[in-house]
Order: structure tokens, then C-alpha cells, then sequence
């Protein structure tokens, strides 16, 4: 957090090259967001330049109530939902009837799914299940996962409830497992 | 940065084929992002028409409190004087209701940045 403090002020007194410091810092989150909800590289980088770009002006509102990578990840994601919005693109698939915020860890797990996927086939197939999930399901199974943040960011991401964020995480997780359970037993 | 705790195979799996298929930022995307920001006009039409509006709905704010407290000022500390117990306590609840009503309208505007 004090890192994030010396960071803002800095870019607020026009420092050299600390608006680049910042962009280097959450590029990789910022474009994570962005490419798993639009799915096109062209657009991402123009997505992640416009939220950069609100992130510079707006930085002055940031009054350091979480983290700056929630803040920042808050803005990559809204501009990614005014595209989706724009191209009348759904975010996500409807939630199954009777459906709640299980944790998405609490699939039972006696399938040994880490020898399975020594199969070239059934990594791609699971590379090609996350390609199907719903924009806002690929993003929080990324942020979650693959960046490791914990569920408390993805809801100041998302402005999504906790247990609608568990319910996703829980969904996507339970379809990929089903996918590779039944390709590794054909 | 706390770590999900990845409990299971599973877990590991889903976030090896995430990593292997997740595109990366271009080499020169930060000189690039940093090039557009700064080159950007400082603000566009639609920010100054939010600027105008917002000082505008200032202004208009204090002059309507102004004019309250000109027009109304006796009254409102005469019923201030007046108010008993209970009365207090929907003044205080009321207060309550309006602060976090305000509270949420600014953390759906911080959404709109």
C-alpha cells in the first residue's frame, strides 16, 4: 500500500516517468481482464489503452480504500463491459436453478486429474473449454487462478456479491472438470 | 499478494492451462500506452460539460441553501428547538439513511469512472 501511495503521488506531481512505472506494473492484469472479456488482441490493447487513459485522469479520485490493483482492475473491467455492452455481447450465461455460492475448491476430488493431463489432447481440450466459458467467467476463473487474487479484489473488480463470484468460480470450475473426466475416460 | 489456496490436482490444472493460453500485452505496450495517454487532449467535450455540470449543480446547491436559511431560518430553528425525544431519533435515523444512501450513490459513480 505505501508503495501504491509513493506511486500516485508521484504521478499526481508529474514526475518523469512514473505514469510508465505504472503501466508496467499492471499491464498484465489490466490486459488479463480486458483480452478474457473481449477476446480480440486489437481490441484489448485499444480497451487497455482507454482504461490507462481513464486511470491518469481519474487518479486524483483514488483515495487508497483498497488496493490500487483493485482500483485499477475496476476500471479495466468496466471498460471492457461498456465494449461488451456496445456489441450487445451477453457476460455471462444465466445461473442454474438452484445454484449457490459453493466454494470453488469444494468439487470432490478423487479423480487423478494431474496425470490425466499429461495428454497433449486433453490440455487443448481444456484450453478450448476456457475458450467457451462466458466473458465474465473466463475472467474471474483468470483472476482467480492465474493472478491469484483473492476473492475480496474480485468482487471491487466486478462490483459482483462475494457469492454470485463463488457461484461462477464454482460453475466454470465443475464444466471443466466434467470436460476432462469425460475425455480422459474415452 | 495473498494466494488462493489451490487445494486440489484440479485447481493446478485449471491455472497451468490459463497461464499457457493467456495472451500477453505487446514488448512495447507500456512506451505505447504511455505515448497515447500523454498525447491525449487533457480533456474532451464530454469532460468539460461533466465539469460545467458538476459546478453548475454546486452553485445551484448553496444558492438554494442560502435561500432556505434566509427565507426559513427562524422556522427551521424554532421546529429544531421544538422536536422532543422521538423526534430526535427519526432526525438521527433520517440522517443514517441519507449517508449511506450517499455512500452507495458515490461508490456506483467511482463504478462509472
Amino acid at each position: 500500500m505505501e508503495d501504491d501511495r509513493h506511486l500516485v503521488a508521484e504521478i499526481l506531481n508529474g514526475k518523469a516517468g512514473a505514469f510508465e512505472r505504472l503501466v508496467a506494473r499492471f499491464q498484465g492484469l489490466c490486459w488479463h481482464i480486458v483480452s478474457r472479456m473481449v477476446r480480440d488482441r486489437e481490441d484489448s490493447r485499444d480497451l487497455c489503452q482507454e482504461a490507462f487513459l481513464r486511470i491518469y485522469r481519474h487518479l486524483h479520485q483514488y483515495r487508497f480504500e483498497s488496493p490500487l490493483r483493485a482500483w485499477i482492475g475496476q476500471v479495466a473491467y468496466s471498460t471492457a463491459l461498456r465494449h461488451l455492452e456496445r456489441k450487445r455481447i451477453p457476460l455471462v450465461t444465466p445461473l442454474a436453478e438452484g445454484d449457490t455460492g459453493t466454494d470453488a475448491t469444494d468439487v470432490p476430488d478423487d479423480f487423478d486429474m494431474e496425470a490425466a493431463s499429461v495428454d497433449v489432447e486433453l490440455m487443448a481440450a481444456l484450453h478450448a473449454a476456457i475458450r467457451e466459458l462466458a466473458p465474465l467467467q473466463r475472467t474471474l476463473l483468470t483472476l482467480y487462478y492465474l493472478d491469484e487474487l483473492p476473492i475480496a479484489d474480485l468482487v471491487r473488480i466486478t462490483g459482483i456479491g462475494e457469492g454470485t463470484i463463488k457461484s461462477h468460480l464454482f460453475r466454470s470450475r465443475a464444466k471443466l472438470r466434467r470436460r476432462l473426466e469425460s475425455l480422459a475416460r474415452t | 499478494m495473498r494466494s488462493p489456496e489451490f487445494r486440489s490436482d484440479t485447481d493446478r490444472l485449471i491455472a497451468r492451462a490459463l497461464r499457457e493460453e493467456q495472451e500477453e500485452p505487446p514488448e512495447d505496450f507500456v512506451a505505447q500506452t504511455a505515448a497515447f495517454v500523454l498525447r491525449a487532449p487533457a480533456d474532451t467535450l464530454g469532460d468539460r460539460l461533466e465539469s460545467w455540470l458538476q459546478r453548475a449543480v454546486l452553485v445551484a446547491l448553496i444558492g438554494t441553501v442560502g435561500a432556505t436559511l434566509l427565507s426559513m431560518g427562524g422556522r427551521i430553528l424554532d421546529g429544531l428547538a421544538s422536536i422532543d425525544g422521538a423526534g430526535w431519533i427519526y432526525a438521527v435515523a433520517t440522517c443514517m439513511v441519507l449517508s449511506l444512501a450517499c455512500q452507495h450513490v458515490m461508490k456506483w459513480l467511482e463504478k462509472r469512472i
